[in-house]
């Protein structure tokens, strides 16, 4: 695109444009100059609105104080101490951005609905104020007289609001491209990982409420000129949606969508009114459907028609080339291996959920430059020491030590700045950015100028390269001008540590790299990781054993929230406490005969009940089960074993209908049950226990078991009869239970419906041995009445009590087999199973 | 200065004025514990209750109305849900927020082409009428129904989420949907039916409320902020918080309207920013992680 059309498309361009055709056009439609002026003074309203909305993410009811607020000051300045247009203007402004300043640092303490309600509150007090001070405000007549000076004439009038809200629009359009308005920009799609990377967002957001509310008043003054007086109702609860309104019909996304908004909403609402007084209720149903249809308004549509799809426009998207002789080296602190220094030190850390102990006195020892792995058979525990670490969770005791420091007190982004650095869910990935935006942004943090409210951001030299290095290093740098949701799965994790890398951090912590990952994926992240050694001292988070073993200096091996090994990985694995963690005790394996016998024959036994073939699916466009083929007969009981990680939950919630399957087909009963909604699936037949019970805490156990109930299950009496516990505690809360009462009740919910199979998520997890015997004891007492399918990952347990077994690895079955001969096969189980 | 009886009587209008609120706010209440949306069209319910009231009046006694109009209030609601409603779910919640503020707009300017804007009186139901003096209390007999009314309501309400299957399955909803799904139980249709009784709740205040306030258009959002501001201070989701807010509210605005007149309005909206500040989700408010 030459310079000349970058020129004429830009959207500063389009506004000066517009703000000449418009009185022209709306004069031709019958309106007047001083409509004209409202209709810009309204726009400039709705950029100032959009800073909140479209630029950081915070929904505000409550701007319409502002631009009332700023109104009433130059009223009263004009009527009570001179007439002078730019003293008015001033004070109006400023008194305004103050007031701002103000309310934001009360309100901002709260984010999401809370914030948005709170705007509202605020808004409302402001209008009750106007409307019932009479003798200050005017109140319902407001204030008259208000001498436009300089200004007067319509034609003068006009050109004035047009030069300075082009003016604005042109401010607003450098803090948008300035190392400030990028952070906003970034808090908007994930803040928390603007505090990981260690941008203070509370301020940032204080800086971006008062800027909105400095703008709104400036528009708010202006028009106290316009309409030479100020009246309460621009403040009452329909009119504090009005900037919500102009910039959803314009496109909260786009620079300009403020612009297109006030134009259709005061020039619809004007000549609506000639027809009707009910104009409310077109602009009732507009917004709805713009809601319901094409939430990004207007300019959203236009984008979809000339790009052929929806490519936001608060910012111009332009990435730089690669400079020829760009330093390709990413600018990590250069630590080098030592064994000797300890970077990061966990001393005793505890940390407990209300009675669930998530840690009980970890302690862990990161080395300089070294790859550290944290695994552990179950899940719970290892996400959250990595948010103790990185500060998004307290800790109740110990202590967390970096480079001798007691950093246990201090905030995300105190710690980011230390230089903790951590990878987050994909999910949080500015879907709508560029690639390359996305690192810088992240590179950004460690540069001086950050906090600049003008500057070009993309002018910084050095963040500039150390992008265009870290993109280098992951193997992004062709894709550096492409969207973020673009990318594949596997990218997108590329791209995660990147931004997690472009902060130069001396600890990198990563949340389970290859989740969700095809063995090609694996293989990249597997080696991006390693070419970390020595330069960035990094803590992973795994499940795929093979690959940690083939990566790590040192393993660590937490079990219900306790470490049971540490080490070098060949010491670990030898370790006969992890062993067994894994592999279930061996006071667990019972003799041959001591088996439970087989289901009762039944003339339908050896049918395929549950059939699966082929299936993928997964969360959010990752694929954890890749191509799942397994069956259940009628009668059998079969168990899925596997490590965590490998898709056994995602097999049964897919199952059920709660993940989509993308391919395959899963039949049950003949039907296929593939496109089924969870409720029409349960009803069919198909019963589960899921993992961690899922009881409903604020209901008593007798009511767990009644909203259970279906016709065609067993009476509560013979529920009860089985489980005699849970009649004693048929009163009591459900989150009172302890973890073995839960999973207690989650079986006898099971039968509680016409169940013909009962899939069972790891019902033994967490429970200590006595309560073991009474659960296994309670899936028997299942098995005789319907199929089961029993995922665990404590292995001998779950073959003990089933016929027939799978293991699955890396989302497919690797192996099927008697369960019997699964259980002499010792060889087999610990390559699929063990550590 | 402190007139005892006056001040007696104030705080039982308050009384009353604050179980209205209560009313409406319980109805909000459930909605968002269930649904997870902030309904700004809830005070056009309201409305629409006290209006479907006084049209079908000439027709139907009073004592029918009471409960016919709110049944009908309910039974739009439910419409409203199935049509409007089911797609906002998956979207983010502030576009929800959006959305009914939207159609808060259109409800109250469709109430305003069909029944005009002027308000219009409404009567108390001629067996109501009359005082009662007793001691230092001076009430009518209309207020003392509506409060016997709403404290039925409330009960019967208490009951039906405690005792009924149904109350269980709601209460359950609230805290894990799926799971409530996979027991084979059709949420998206209680989704449904508890929309619709959180706008009969609204409707029935709003049939209670005519002969206190007169029935004109702007009645709806005289009652959708003082029960944002209820439930707000009890605690978005807490049944407990929204009778404790609404008889904070109520006995703070019967007041101020008698001691500091202007500033009756003005008083709940800071008494709202006060207790947002100080414990955001509300005096007795759950840990609601949804709006965080």
């Amino acid at each position: 695109m030459t310079g000349m059309r970058q020129l004429i498309k830009h959207p500063l361009t389009v506004l000066a444009a517009t703000l000449v055709v418009l009185p022209l056009a709306m004069n031709a439609a019958g309106s007047t100059l001083s409509l004209a002026s409202q209709v810009v003074i309204y726009c400039l309203y709705g950029l100032g609105f959009n800073v909140l909305l479209g630029y950081t993410g915070l929904v505000s009811f409550g701007q319409s104080a502002f631009f009332g607020f700023a109104g009433y000051i130059t009223a009263l300045v004009a009527l009570h101490v001179v007439q002078d247009v730019w003293l008015g203007l001033f004070l109006g402004t400023a008194l305004t951005g103050v007031l701002g300043l103000l309310v934001g640092m009360i309100i901002l303490r709260r984010q999401g609905i809370y914030f948005a309600l709170l705007t509202l509150a605020v808004s409302q007090l402001f209008f009750e104020i106007a409307y019932r001070w009479t003798s200050v405000t005017g109140g319902e007549n407001g204030l008259q007289g208000v001498s436009q000076g300089p200004i007067a004439g319509p034609w003068m009038l006009y050109g004035f609001c047009a030069v300075v809200t082009w003016i604005a629009a042109w401010m607003l359009w450098r803090v948008a491209h300035s190392p400030f308005g990028r952070v906003l920009q970034l808090i908007r799609d994930s803040e928390k990982r603007a505090m990981a990377l260690g941008y203070e967002t509370t301020r940032y957001k204080l800086i971006a409420f008062t800027l909105s509310a400095l703008v709104c008043g400036f528009a708010g003054s202006l028009l106290t000129y316009v309409i030479q007086g100020v009246y309460a109702n621009n403040m009452n609860w329909e009119h504090a949606g009005d900037p919500v309104m102009m910039t959803l019909f314009g496109g909260m996304h786009y620079f300009l969508g403020p612009l297109w908004g006030a134009i259709l909403y005061i020039n619809l609402s004007d000549q609506l009114s000639s027809y009707t007084e009910h104009w409310w209720l077109i602009f009732g149903a507009l917004l709805m459907a713009v809601i319901l249809l094409s939430p990004e308004g207007l300019s959203g549509i236009w984008s979809r028609i000339s790009k052929g799809r929806v490519i936001w426009g608060l910012t111009d998207t332009v990435v730089p080339e690669p400079a020829a002789d760009s330093q390709n080296e990413v600018e990590l602190v250069q630590q080098g291996y030592d064994e000797r220094h300890n970077v990061l030190v966990l001393e005793n850390i505890c940390k407990n959920f209300g009675s669930l102990g998530v840690a009980r006195n970890v302690s862990l020892e990161l080395k300089q430059g070294e790859i550290h792995s944290l695994i552990g058979p179950n899940g719970a525990g290892k996400t959250t020491l990595f948010n103790m670490i990185s500060g998004f969770i307290l800790r109740d005791s110990g202590k967390v030590l970096f480079d001798g420091v007691d950093i246990g007190e201090m905030s995300v982004d105190r710690r980011a700045k230390l230089g903790i650095g951590r990878s987050f869910q994909i999910v949080t990935l500015p879907g709508d950015s560029s690639v390359f935006e996305s690192v810088r942004v992240a590179a950004q943090a460690k540069s001086k100028g950050k906090r600049s409210l003008w500057r070009d951001a993309y002018g910084e030299e050095s963040t500039i390269s150390q992008t265009w290095a870290v993109l280098d290093k992951v193997g992004l740098k062709g894709k550096a001008a492409s969207q973020v949701s673009s990318l594949p799965h596997g990218e997108k994790r590329l791209l995660d540590i990147g931004i997690a890398l472009a902060q130069s951090p001396r600890v990198l912590l990563l949340d389970e790299p290859l989740a969700g990952l095809a063995d090609r994926e694996r293989e990249r992240i597997s080696e991006l990781i390693v070419s970390l050694r020595g330069q960035v001292t990094t803590l992973v988070v795994e499940h795929d054993i093979d690959r940690v073993r083939s990566f790590s200096d040192t393993m660590t091996v937490l079990h219900y929230g306790e470490v049971i090994g540490d080490g070098k990985p060949e010491e670990v694995m030898q370790n006969r406490r992890v062993l067994e963690a894994y592999m279930g005790e061996s006071g667990e394996r019972r003799p041959a005969e001591a088996r439970s016998p087989a289901a009762a024959p039944d003339e339908h036994a050896g049918e395929v009940q549950l059939s699966l073939a082929g299936v993928v699916s997964g969360y959010g466009g990752s694929s954890v089960l890749d191509g799942l083929d397994l069956t259940v007969k009628r009668g059998e009981a079969v168990a899925l074993l596997g490590r965590n990680g490998v898709g056994k939950t995602t097999t049964l919630h897919t199952v059920m209908g709660l993940v989509r399957a993308t391919k395959g087909k899963i039949t049950f009963d003949d039907s296929d049950i593939t496109a089924w909604s969870p409720d029409r699936i349960a009803r069919t037949g198909l019963s589960i226990v899921p993992q961690g019970r899922r009881i409903f805490p604020n209901l008593t156990v007798s009511q767990n078991l009644e909203v259970a109930s279906r016709r065609g299950g067993w009476p509560v009496d013979d529920v009860y009869r089985v489980f005699p516990k849970l009649r004693e505690l048929r009163t009591a809360q459900g989150d009172r239970l302890s973890g073995g009462e839960q999973q207690m009740l989650a079986i006898a919910r099971a039968l509680m419906a016409p169940a013909k199979l009962i899939l069972l998520d790891e019902p033994f997890e967490g429970l200590a041995p006595s309560v073991v015997a009474d659960v296994q004891r309670a899936v028997e007492e299942i098995r005789a009445h319907a199929s089961v399918l029993l995922v665990e990952q404590r292995a001998t347990i779950a073959l003990n009590m089933t016929q027939r077994a799978y293991v699955m690895v890396n989302g497919r079955i690797a192996h099927e087999a008697a369960s019997q001969s699964l259980l002499d096969d010792e060889g087999t189980l610990e390559d699929l199973l063990g550590v | 200065m402190f007139d005892i009886s006056l001040i007696t009587s104030q705080v039982l209008n308050g009384i009353v004025l604050g179980f209205l609120y209560v009313l409406i706010a319980v109805g909000l209440s459930i909605i968002f514990g269930l649904l997870g949306l902030v309904d700004f069209a809830h005070g056009a319910f309201f409305a629409l209750g006290a209006y479907f009231a006084l049209t079908l009046r000439p027709h139907i006694g009073d004592l029918w109305l009471i409960l016919l109009s709110p049944i009908l209030v309910g039974c739009l609601g439910m419409i409203v849900e199935r049509t409007l409603l089911k797609p906002l779910y998956n979207k983010e919640p502030l576009l929800g927020l959006i959305f009914t503020f939207g159609l808060a707009l259109f409800t109250g300017e469709a109430i305003r082409t069909v029944w005009g804007s002027i308000g219009q009186p409404y009567d108390a139901p001629s067996i109501f009428s009359g005082f009662v003096d007793y001691g230092p209390i001076l009430v009518t007999v209309y207020r003392l129904a509506v409060l016997g009314i709403t404290v039925a309501i409330l009960i019967g309400l208490w009951l039906f989420l405690e005792k009924t299957r149904m109350g269980n399955i709601i209460r359950a909803g609230s805290r894990d949907p799926d799971m409530v799904r996979l027991l084979g139980i059709n949420i998206p249709r209680v989704f449904t039916f508890v929309f619709g009784l959180g706008c009969a709740l609204a409707g029935l205040a709003g049939v209670l409320a005519a002969p206190l306030w007169s029935v004109d258009p702007s009645m709806g959002q005289n009652a959708i902020m003082p029960a944002f501001v209820v439930v707000v201070i009890g605690g978005l989701g807490s049944l407990r918080g929204a009778i404790v807010g609404g008889l904070m509210v109520g006995i703070a605005v019967a007041l101020t309207i008698q001691f500091w007149p202007p500033a009756a309005q003005a008083i709940m909206y800071a008494l709202m920013i006060v207790v947002l500040l100080v414990r955001p989700r509300g005096l007795l408010g759950e840990r609601w992680e949804r709006f965080e």
